[in-house]
């Protein structure tokens, strides 16, 4: 494609004035959400799905993407000023960002976040820019059998990194395919596993499937309110803020450590399964080994800190666009959720993607950028009027949550059988987190069973249903054989018997 | 480099209690934890049988039952590791505890007092919705759940309820053009 058609794609996301609203808002509701403990992005997103459902495809996209950018930036804020992170990117942030604003300095951190989150958004997008393409080139030469490799992997990984057992990750990952294949099955038409009697409102609804944008706001919206809820007695905590421009040789000084971060920020958060909470941790981690004679201490404000973590989550968003775009595997839970967005407005997230529909591929780098400048304005500004939204007390916010999760699972089909199934899932979500279930997995896994059943299907019956000869095609083409590995190799280390081994192993050494 | 360094051994002494196998676990049981898994289990069972049932009615690797069989049976393997993981964690309960006040104790676990009521309120606010409309049904369901999460200042969740109906209406229906129930 020539670089102008691109360009002119992406700069659609500066130039139409209802795209540039949408993602104005969406940056703007992003930061609050982002911010105000117990609300999280995922949930937000989760949300937004069922309200622009019968948008046109652009200005849902801008205003998900806008409420992704925001969201992970305003966790930061109640880190610095309450020590409660917003979002789980803004972890490492409250380990130096609440003692500067115990100092008094939280205007400065609070500046500071801002300028690196930005930063951190350009690296993270221009990387998505040059990455994305040579990776869905490459996944042209795809088969169906590599599909469904892929769709293996992707929930492997989010199943097993980022929670403390991979088996409860796993489990969630099946269930949540089960769940996918209730319905009439594409291929033969038959009903599978659908209950209720005959004629049944009930069993009209299941044959149809349950759907994903429900389970999604069941899971993460419903569920997170009715967790909040258990505990009420967080008292919110009053903040002077101010001094929050930081200075032009403060953010030139950082710059080297902004690039670095920035850079493990979008590889990890390209690496599915992975998110900005792992990279903002990983890039603290490095940037605390790495920095030395910081001016304070870490533990006690130092800005290195402040930048690494950052930086580094905001770039995550741009990486973790970079197998959504191109392989249709989402990076994390909120590009999961924007890839069910982009099936809901016909789209076909993958290699085929910047194919058939360049305009979204460009458009949505655009909006990457033009929302990072958004996240800019919007950084800087209303931090007086966020203290106060970031006061209300949950009893008032959780029914609050309820009351919009409701309203989003009935606006997707007008079906109060919709509303059903979201208190459904919603109080499974509930009990599965108490248990410390991770649910990401199940949404992804109800919108990867589609992906992976179809493919494992095609692929079985290219080697006329015979296991050796699909077993034999595995091993006999190139990128199969690779990601087959790759599969083994998650299978194996994941297993509990592989960490008692290391840790012997590790044991001996010593 | 031998294979023995570089795979892990599998054995049957892996899969005994931690605590007899040396390795300390932070986490301990919660109330009610092996019960679900219990009742997954029990889901997952159904799950590869309606599946298997399914795979029979047409044998083959591309059939419409295979894959959700080969789901079910990764489900019911995850969930007996998953409980034999838990073997090894200090129990909830001491021995003895009568099967009804532990089921009791759960309950209150799960669903202590105010969450208990709020998803109440939820079942109650779905099938009323049908009954009363969104508008009234909605303003009764923030109402009770504010009211009930914090009993001071009646007049200010009356206030916050009727604006919040009035925004949703507005913003919803109005401005976004969604259908509301």
């Amino acid at each position: 494609m020539a670089f102008t058609q691109a360009l002119g794609y992406a700069l659609q996301a500066l130039t139409d004035p209802v795209l540039l609203l949408c993602l104005a808002a969406g940056v703007f509701l992003g930061i609050y959400v982002g911010a105000i403990p117990g609300l999280s992005v995922t949930m937000a997103t989760s949300l937004l799905i069922s309200f622009t459902y019968s948008w046109a495809t652009l200005p849902a996209l801008a205003a998900m993407v806008g409420v992704y950018i925001g969201g992970v930036y305003g966790g930061s804020r109640s880190a610095i000023l309450l020590n409660i992170p917003g979002a789980p990117a803004a972890v490492a942030t409250a380990l130096e960002g609440y003692p500067l604003a115990r100092k008094g300095l939280a205007g400065q951190a609070i500046g500071v976040t801002v300028i690196q989150s930005v930063l951190g958004g350009f690296i993270g997008t221009l990387i998505l820019c040059l990455g994305a393409p040579y990776l869905s080139k490459f996944a042209m030469r795809f088969a169906p059998r590599d599909y469904f490799l892929l769709a293996v992997i992707g929930l492997f990984l989010v199943s097993s990194l980022g929670n403390d057992s991979p088996t409860r990750g796993i489990l969630s990952a099946a269930l949540g395919l089960f769940i996918g294949f209730v319905g009439l099955d594409n291929q033969t038409g038959h009903n599978r596993f659908v209950l209720g009697p005959s004629g049944s409102m009930f069993r009209t609804y299941m044959m149809l499937g349950v759907s994903y944008v429900v389970v999604m706001i069941g899971l993460f919206g419903m569920s997170e309110a009715l967790i909040q809820l258990r505990d009420l007695t967080t008292n919110p905590v009053k903040q002077k803020v101010d001094k929050i421009i930081p200075s032009w040789k403060n953010t030139i000084r950082y710059v080297p450590l902004t690039l670095k971060s920035s850079l493990i920020g979008a590889v990890v958060g390209a690496l599915p399964g992975t998110g900005g909470d792992i990279a903002a941790l990983l890039a603290y981690d490095q940037a605390k080994r790495t920095t030395k004679n910081p001016e304070t201490p870490f533990g006690e404000g130092a800005m290195e800190g402040l930048v690494a973590p950052e930086s580094a989550n905001n770039a995550a968003v741009g990486g973790a666009c970079i197998p959504m775009l191109s392989l249709g595997i989402p990076g994390d839970a909120v590009t999961a959720i924007m890839l069910g967005a982009m099936y809901i407005h016909g789209l076909n997230p993958g290699p085929l993607l910047m194919t058939n529909s360049p305009d979204v591929f460009y458009y949505i780098i655009g909006a990457m950028f033009v929302g990072n400048i958004f996240l800019l304005i919007f950084g800087f500004t209303g931090i007086k009027m966020f203290s106060k939204i970031v006061e209300i007390p949950k009893t008032i916010l959780m029914p609050i949550i309820i009351l919009l999760s409701v309203v989003g699972a009935f606006s997707i089909n007008s079906s109060i059988m919709d509303v059903y199934w979201m208190i459904a899932f919603g109080i499974l979500g509930y009990v599965m987190k108490l248990y410390k279930f991770p649910v990401g997995p199940t949404v992804l896994g109800i919108i990867l069973s589609d992906l992976l059943e179809l493919n494992f299907r095609r692929a079985a019956t290219m080697t006329n249903n015979s296991i050796p000869a699909l077993l034999a095609d595995l091993v006999s083409h190139p990128v199969s054989l690779v990601l087959l590995i790759f599969v083994i190799c998650m299978a194996v280390t994941s297993s509990g018997c592989y960490k008692r081994w290391q840790a012997k192993r590790a044991a001996a050494k010593k | 480099m031998s294979h023995g360094l570089l795979l892990p051994v599998f054995s049957p002494a892996d899969f005994r209690p931690k605590e007899k196998r040396g390795i300390m676990e932070k986490r301990t049981q919660q109330k009610g934890e092996r019960g679900f898994l219990l009742v997954l289990g029990l889901f997952s069972l159904i799950c590869l049988i309606a599946s298997l049932k399914m795979f029979l009615t047409a044998p083959k690797l591309s059939g419409e039952g295979t894959v959700p069989a080969l789901c079910a049976l990764v489900m019911l393997v995850s969930t007996v590791v998953i409980l034999l993981e838990l073997r090894g964690m200090p129990r909830p309960f001491e021995d003895g505890i009568p099967l009804v006040r532990k089921a009791k104790e759960t309950f209150a676990y799960l669903f202590p007092g105010k969450v208990g009521i709020i998803i109440l309120y939820c079942a109650l606010y779905a099938v009323m919705l049908n009954f009363i409309g969104f508008a009234v049904s909605t303003f009764l369901f923030l109402v009770f759940s504010m009211m009930t999460l914090n009993h001071q200042n009646k007049l200010r969740t009356l206030v916050i309820s009727a604006i919040t109906v009035l925004c949703i209406l507005v913003v919803f229906q109005y401005i976004f053009q969604v259908q509301l129930p």
